[in-house]
């Protein structure tokens, strides 16, 4: 079964962005497979560079880094969140006059419909961030 | 094309699941995906009337849904165990669409292709 994965979790304070991840790990490890993962709200933090969890915490993005390489699916950021909250490429930093780029590959930024293209090829889609 | 049921079970201020909500069944049927947007849980309170998000230094939630239609999200519904759970009457409510009981939401779930949760 592939599965497509919109993660709204926040990678600092909410586990359910750890429980994507392991997700992901499994499927890749399984006979199954991911399309697509797209990081929207909070969740995009997990893509900005100058993040820095102590070395004694589980380490999100090489993990997902490696699982997406595995699995060879895309790592895609919500463009729209990501400016919000300061994640830039090298394109949209120089659009804004920034001087560095703050987004860490291989996440890499896309709108909704990129992700909504790539989601139909999926068999489910899971989310995984709103705590009720 | 699989259609997509998208979930609005967060409120409408205090974090921006609501309007993430919004913009991806904006998205959806700018593509021309089917979609349908079902307000349940929390997601109800987005349905008061009388909002003012200036307070908040936000954008009026109201009129984001108000705009819907123009978006053409047309299909909408509201979770009426939601509503009974937290005693709104829906006459009290400014409803985009069709309140649906217990089964009606069950077979909402089982028809649609894609689940995606705000």
């Amino acid at each position: 079964m592939r599965f497509a994965l919109l993660v709204q979790a926040d990678p600092t304070s909410s586990p359910a962005a750890l429980s994507a991840l392991r997700f992901a790990e499994a499927a890749v490890a399984s006979e199954h497979a991911v399309s697509c993962v797209f990081f929207q709200g909070d969740g995009v933090q997990l893509g900005h560079a100058f993040r820095r969890p102590p070395k004694d915490e589980a380490q999100l993005p090489a993990r997902w880094a490696a699982a997406a390489a595995q699995g060879a699916f895309p790592l895609y950021l919500c463009a729209a969140s990501a400016l919000r909250r300061g994640v830039l490429d090298a394109g949209e930093a120089m659009r804004q006059g920034l001087e560095a780029a703050s987004l860490a590959p291989p996440f890499e930024l896309a709108g909704l419909a990129t992700f909504l293209s790539e989601a139909q090829s999926a068999d489910r889609l899971l989310t995984f961030g709103v705590s009720l | 094309m699989k259609s997509l049921l998208i979930v609005s079970q967060s409120p409408p201020y205090g974090r921006s699941s609501a309007a993430e909500a919004l913009d991806t069944a904006m998205a959806a049927a700018a593509l021309e995906m089917p979609v349908t947007l079902l307000f349940d849980g929390d997601g109800v309170f987005q349905l008061l009337p009388n909002q003012d998000g200036t307070a908040l230094g936000v954008r009026n939630h109201s009129q984001l849904l108000e705009a819907l239609p123009a978006f053409e999200v047309e299909r909408c519904f509201v979770a009426g165990p939601a509503l009974a759970r937290r005693g709104l009457a829906e006459n009290a409510l400014r409803l985009p669409g069709p309140v649906l009981d217990a089964a009606a939401l069950r077979a909402l779930y089982r028809d649609a292709g894609l689940v995606l949760t705000y």
